[in-house]
């Protein structure tokens, strides 16, 4: 059950990450945390900063460095207007996805 | 939940400094370019050092705290298996179809082995053009051999390597063509050709006997 559980994991990393930015900027620790509210989901460190640092490099975060009281400057994460209408895609094929294989899994069970 | 600046003993920093050192390094070895490698290095210092600010609570960090938070990160190496989250397709981009299955190749043994099938149709041209020559050399009725005349001599010496090149020929195609055989049946539909493996194996083979008795036949 492992290794599905993690492709699973792998696939919702994006989706997830795009998710805890749309209340609002963040930097990296702070993305960690609001997705260890979804714990089943255990995404660590290792997955979150480099999607995020991919995700900037196409264009749908944009990064904004600000000093820290802790040490060095941090990265502050945004959705840009392409991000947002990237996430709004994948918002509703998740939805679509979320529906189908729902019905699938649980038959015609509410 | 801001913590206050802090200034971190030597001994921690360097042991929080190692394992930064460790994630860039597996970083670099999966692929990731400098830029990239730093701004996710530049993330989990961030973190490192809010989660042992949290720990310290307002103390000066000791190596056992930083310990204790680099415990609870990954490790390094999973920033070289994390590899393929940053290779992952451009965003935005649609999801890529699965690749089509490989067009299977023409097996090549099996038009190889067809090349020994070519001398044949100049063999039988020729055993049908000096086949009656060859013919007269035969023992006249009474028991006494009529001497060969120059001209037979000739013909026979000619018509021994017109024998040996197409059965040369047909058994280079033959054994060829069960070599294609067994090559397509083992790429399991990688390789095409089987018709023509077959004729080369088979047919080819067959053909020529047939054509060698009705030339006998006909002499």
């Amino acid at each position: 059950m492992g290794g599905w559980e993690t492709q699973v994991r792998k696939g919702l990393v994006e989706l997830c990450v795009m998710a805890a930015l749309q209340s609002g900027e963040a930097y990296g620790y702070e993305i960690l945390r609001r997705l260890a509210q979804a714990e089943p989901l255990a995404i660590t460190e290792s997955t979150v900063y480099p999607v995020l640092a991919r995700l900037a490099k196409d264009g749908l975060l944009a990064v904004r460095v600000a000093p820290s009281p802790a040490g060095p400057p941090r990265r502050y994460y945004r959705l840009t207007a392409e991000g947002r209408r990237h996430f709004a895609e994948m918002q509703a094929y998740w939805k679509e996805l979320d529906a189908s294989v729902n019905r699938l899994v649980f038959g015609d069970r509410p | 939940m801001t913590p206050d600046r802090m200034e971190l003993p030597p001994e921690v920093r360097s042991k929080v400094d190692a394992h930064l050192d460790a994630v860039e390094q597996a970083l670099r070895r999966s692929g990731a370019g400098r830029e990239e490698a730093r701004s996710i290095t530049d993330d989990v210092e961030t973190q490192i050092l809010d989660m042992l600010a949290t720990r310290a609570a307002g103390r000066t960090p000791k190596v056992k705290d930083a310990s204790a938070v680099l415990a609870q990160l990954d490790p390094p190496e999973a920033y070289a298996q994390g590899a393929e989250a940053r290779a992952g397709a451009p965003a935005g981009a649609p999801p890529s179809p699965p690749p089509p299955p490989a067009k299977p190749k023409f097996c090549r043994t099996a038009i190889l082995a067809l090349l020994g099938f070519v001398p044949v149709p100049v063999f039988v041209v020729l055993a049908i053009t000096l086949g009656p020559f060859v013919a007269r050399v035969q023992p006249v009725p009474g028991g006494a051999q009529a001497a060969p005349s120059v001209f037979h001599i000739f013909i026979c010496c000619d018509v021994i390597p017109l024998i040996a090149i197409p059965l040369i020929g047909v058994l280079w195609t033959t054994i060829l063509g069960i070599v294609a055989i067994i090559q397509i049946h083992r790429a399991k539909g990688q390789l095409r050709g089987m018709g023509l493996a077959i004729f080369d194996a088979v047919v080819s083979p067959a053909l020529f006997l047939i054509v060698v008795l009705l030339l006998l036949t006909r002499t």
